[in-house]
């Protein structure tokens, strides 16, 4: 009688290589596209692409004097939002704080003293951070970026160029998605 | 010569003498080997996590401009006047999914920021001059959005002085 042959377990193998060498290829990928993420910029905020849009991307800017208004529509994060809700505005951020509408007078303080901080950091820094602008002029200045969603309306846009006129910033931003390529 | 082969050759019944030291290596020696599964596991979390936390995010950058200096109103006054400005108001459509922009000395309604980019360069060209100012008048109710494309479209055409103003009603 013929012995039935038993293969041993050990016999029955995965070729782990290929497999090991995606996952780490999609980990790589992962790690350098992902953002790091931003205190001072507000999630869900639905930004402009301007056509032939002169944004200069912000890789080219370092962000240590600006004060970043967000500016978050009621409809931030929705996917099929109603457009009178789109248009409304929820609350204005400035870091992780949010202000709402009738807190205007409180936003100037905060970017006054935003300003004044930086001021007295840049009299005892010699070497200054680099303006959004890229001009020579620009490099000490500080300058208020507004980063609003593209559906409020103006009218809850423009308090926060006045807020930056009242607190005495002379130079505005405006965020937007850069030209697509 | 002689050819020697150490596999067996049909027919041939010769035994051959094999040293001890290769009786030994006949032994199957147990291979070195890596755990890899604690490192699978590590992976296939740092992937799943990635994959769960990924958000596209489009490139964002900034427009720059300036803001007007806070009393400066009262202190402009230079001998030289100063250029009439470019007015640009920025009206919505009804459904406020679009909206048409009026420029000074253009009779028509402008329907899209390329229009009026366009016209704005042919402006510049004209005057052969940056010094201009460009004033934005938005609607209260205009979306932020093509107030931007309207201050864009100004840049692109390379007005040096480009403000918003409120539309008194």
């Amino acid at each position: 009688m013929a012995k039935n042959k038993v293969r041993s377990c050990s016999d029955v193998g995965f070729n782990m290589t290929p497999m090991i060498d995606c996952v780490f290829q999609l980990i790589i990928f992962f790690i350098l596209v992902g953002q790091v993420a931003n205190d001072a910029y507000a999630q869900h905020v639905k930004l402009v692409r301007p056509v032939e849009s002169q944004a200069i991307p912000n890789t080219k800017a370092k962000f240590l004097n600006k004060v970043t208004v967000n500016v978050v529509s009621a409809a931030a994060g929705q996917e099929h939002p109603d457009p009178a809700d789109a248009a409304t505005m929820k609350f204005y951020q400035i870091l992780t704080v949010k202000y709402n509408p009738g807190e205007i007078d409180r936003m100037i303080d905060v970017i006054r003293k935003q300003k004044a901080d930086y001021e007295r950091q840049l009299g005892t820094s010699a070497s200054p951070a680099a303006g959004a602008g890229g001009k020579e002029g620009d490099e000490k200045m500080f300058f208020l970026e507004v980063r609003a969603d593209e559906r409020v309306n103006w009218q809850d846009v423009a308090p926060v160029i006045r807020a930056g006129v009242e607190a005495g910033i002379s130079k505005l931003n405006i965020t937007a998605l850069t030209a697509q390529k | 010569m002689a050819i020697t082969t150490d596999k067996p050759v049909e027919g041939d019944e010769t035994v051959h003498h094999q040293t001890p030291s290769k009786k030994k290596n006949r032994k199957p020696r147990p291979q070195p080997s890596v755990p890899m599964t604690p490192m699978i596991d590590v992976t296939f979390q740092l992937i799943l996590f990635f994959i769960l936390t990924f958000e596209f995010r489009e490139t964002e950058g900034m427009i720059p401009g300036t803001l007007p200096n806070k009393g400066s109103f009262a202190q402009a006054v230079t001998d030289v006047p100063p250029p009439d400005p470019i007015q640009i108001k920025v009206i919505p459509s009804a459904n406020r999914l679009m909206a048409s922009y009026e420029m000074t000395g253009i009779g028509t309604a402008i329907q899209t920021p390329r229009e009026l980019g366009l016209l704005l360069q042919q402006r510049r060209e004209q005057i052969n001059s940056a010094e201009v100012p460009i004033v934005i008048f938005p609607s209260p109710d205009v979306p932020w959005g093509f107030v931007v494309e309207a201050f864009n479209q100004a840049k692109l055409a390379r007005f040096q002085k480009i403000g918003f103003a409120q539309q008194i009603i």
